[in-house]
């Protein structure tokens, strides 16, 4: 039983950090993306009427009876290209499809296929190789464990202020906790309501009982109702051709209904060329409240026809969703949300490692389990900022025409996660720390130099060209590998420490 | 039969009770919390049903979790239990009524 305990308590920190090193990363998905199609610079923004008739004349070419169609403008960090896609109905056999549009030529913009950082922001709640639906579940598990450990985290505490304010950094094992402490209370609130909103996503998965038997077991009535909650409107084509109104009018007509500082996000187009054509827009998020809610235009007019107001309901649960996302934080607000990002990762690692110190007796040799424990610890905190450096330079070293490239980006994250566990296997009985830590710094250190050779936006260039992106990634990689080599040097200077003879007469007669 | 009870006795098995409750009964505990919660915020409070429903369902999670943190404090294993069954069953029979 001490056995499960011990190894039921590990797995969910070593699962937790994961969630919350992919989680930070995701607060800069769309940055990474861009990142790693380093063929696009980000599009000039240009009126709403220039970007909708680009997108609208490459949708009619080749998409024209999808039953869906999403536009979405090229002016917000979240989308620096012009970018469509489409939908068709569940049972049709043509395939749903999505393009960065070229407004010049009105074509596809060509890049390199990639996973991006969408597909690391995805494994942040789905995990990866799981069958769909069970990574969902299993990070619903860890969320509310999650939850629980910050409440009795608190309870253990109660002399918050008294614990804030103790580090003793000398003291081995005691700074890890100190260190755990400082991490956990520092940012607290910020873990309270990331937590508790991402067991928010897990309701339907979860606790779908709740909402089924207020309604006595009537699934079908429940969901039409929330579906009209949603303004989800079941608009059905009529099957009769009617041409779609012009883009001049339609974008006049929205930009008439938006707030002033309001900018579109996507536009959705229901059974375009259709008699029962609709238009819904949804604006960008400003705040965590959703000032203005869907609106909803004719497909042939462009009329506004209704703007319903949201339900109290949904929108206490659109601000913990919006909060936990962040879509609607600006430059500082977002350094703030990975920062808090960090500390909790920090929070998560400190407590593994401190666990696995506790249990260490000096002078002792490492049991099996015991170094089994330090191995995942090493692979995991380590292993992952290694894997993730590995899954960044991939999209650069990987043949541009290689098959399912995107595919070969993550295998090669996985298995430089995998390598990173057999390095820590090898180095577990003396020095695994210190070496691990030379190694991250050392393929921290490597990006920005194979970003130079296989791009033209190296750190030199990027910065004679303003390239910001570029240029913040690159001193990102090199501050980190530099914290990491500190760390080396740091680790080395402790084991000479060690070895030196009065140490392990004080070792001994601490045994005795 | 008698390594069964003896590891029930044991701290271990203690605290695998502990566990089984907390998780297991406190999940049906919750659940029939926030049916309950659904249904009169509807009935009593006069807020539309899915409304009454999202706001359950919102709270259920904060609901479990307390339940969670309240069956690690009591001290005895059978208040545990007989607190965890009987609000289970009277919640369950009120939201059938309701």
């Amino acid at each position: 039983m001490i056995w499960l305990h011990t190894w039921a308590g590990l797995v969910f920190c070593w699962l937790l950090y994961f969630m919350f090193v992919t989680g930070t990363l995701g607060y800069l998905d769309s940055e990474l993306d861009s990142w790693m199609k380093p063929e696009l610079s980000a599009a000039e923004e240009v009126s709403l009427e220039t970007d909708l008739n680009a997108a609208i004349t490459y949708l009619q070419a080749h998409a024209a009876d999808a039953e869906r169609w999403f536009i979405s403008p090229a002016n917000h960090r979240d989308n620096p290209q012009l970018r469509v896609s489409w939908r068709y109905p569940r049972d049709s056999e043509k395939n749903n499809g999505r393009e960065l549009i070229n407004r010049g030529t009105g074509e596809e913009l060509h890049h390199r296929e990639t996973a991006g950082g969408q597909t690391l922001y995805r494994m942040h709640y789905r995990l990866h190789y799981l069958p769909s639906g069970w990574g969902f579940r299993l990070v619903g598990i860890f969320t509310l464990a999650m939850f629980i450990a910050l409440l009795t985290g608190v309870v253990a505490h109660r002399k918050l202020f008294k614990d804030f304010f103790s580090f003793r950094p000398q003291k081995g094992k005691a700074a890890w906790l100190d260190m755990h402490n400082l991490s956990s209370i520092a940012s607290l609130p910020f873990q309270l309501m990331i937590t508790y909103s991402g067991l928010i996503f897990a309701i339907s998965t979860w606790m779908p009982f709740v909402g089924v038997a207020a309604y006595d077991f009537d699934v079908k009535s429940l969901r039409a109702d929330l579906n009209e909650m949603r303004g989800r409107s079941s608009i059905k084509a009529a099957g009769e051709n009617a041409d779609l109104v012009g883009m001049d009018i339609l974008s006049q007509n929205i930009e008439a209904s938006i707030n002033d500082d309001a900018l579109v996000r996507f536009i959705e187009i229901k059974n375009p060329n259709d008699r029962n054509a609709k238009i819904f827009v949804n604006t960008h998020l400003s705040g965590p409240v959703q000032e203005q809610n869907k609106l909803q235009f004719d497909g042939r007019s462009g009329k506004l026809e209704s703007s319903k107001e949201q339900s109290g309901a949904l929108q206490t649960r659109n601000v913990f969703i919006n909060l936990h996302e962040g879509l609607f934080a600006g430059p500082a607000l977002r350094l703030l949300y990975i920062l808090s990002g960090l500390l909790g990762t920090l929070m998560v690692a400190t407590g593994a490692i401190y666990y696995a110190q506790k249990r260490k007796r000096p002078a002792q040799a490492l049991s099996k389990q015991q170094m089994l424990v330090d191995i995942v610890n090493g692979g995991t905190i380590i292993g992952l900022p290694i894997s993730i450096c590995v899954f960044m330079m991939s999209n650069r070293l990987l043949a541009i025409d290689l098959d399912q490239r995107a595919d070969w980006e993550v295998h090669s994250m996985f298995l430089a996660w995998l390598a990173s566990f057999v390095l820590a296997a090898y180095w577990v009985k003396d020095t695994m720390w210190k070496k691990l830590s030379l190694v991250l710094s050392i393929t921290l250190f490597s990006v920005p130099i194979v970003n130079f050779f296989s791009t033209n936006r190296g750190l030199g260039q990027s910065s004679w060209q303003n390239d910001t992106l570029f240029v913040a990634t690159d001193i990102v990689m090199l501050s980190m590998a530099a914290i990491s080599l500190l760390l080396w040097g740091i680790l080395s200077k402790k084991e000479q420490r060690q070895q030196s003879p009065i140490r392990s007469t004080n070792a001994h007669s601490a045994v005795a | 039969m008698n390594r069964v009870s003896g590891y029930i006795r044991s701290y271990n098995g203690q605290v695998l009770l502990r566990i089984i409750a907390a998780f297991l009964i406190g999940y049906l505990a919750s659940n029939s919390i926030g049916v309950v919660l659904a249904k009169s915020l509807h009935r009593f409070a006069g807020i539309s049903q899915p409304e009454a429903a999202l706001y359950a369902s919102l709270s259920a999670f904060l609901i479990y979790s307390v339940i969670i943190l309240w069956a690690f404090s009591v001290r005895s294993q059978k208040k545990l239990w007989q607190g965890l069954t009987l609000l289970t069953l009277t919640l369950s029979g009120v939201a059938f009524l309701l």
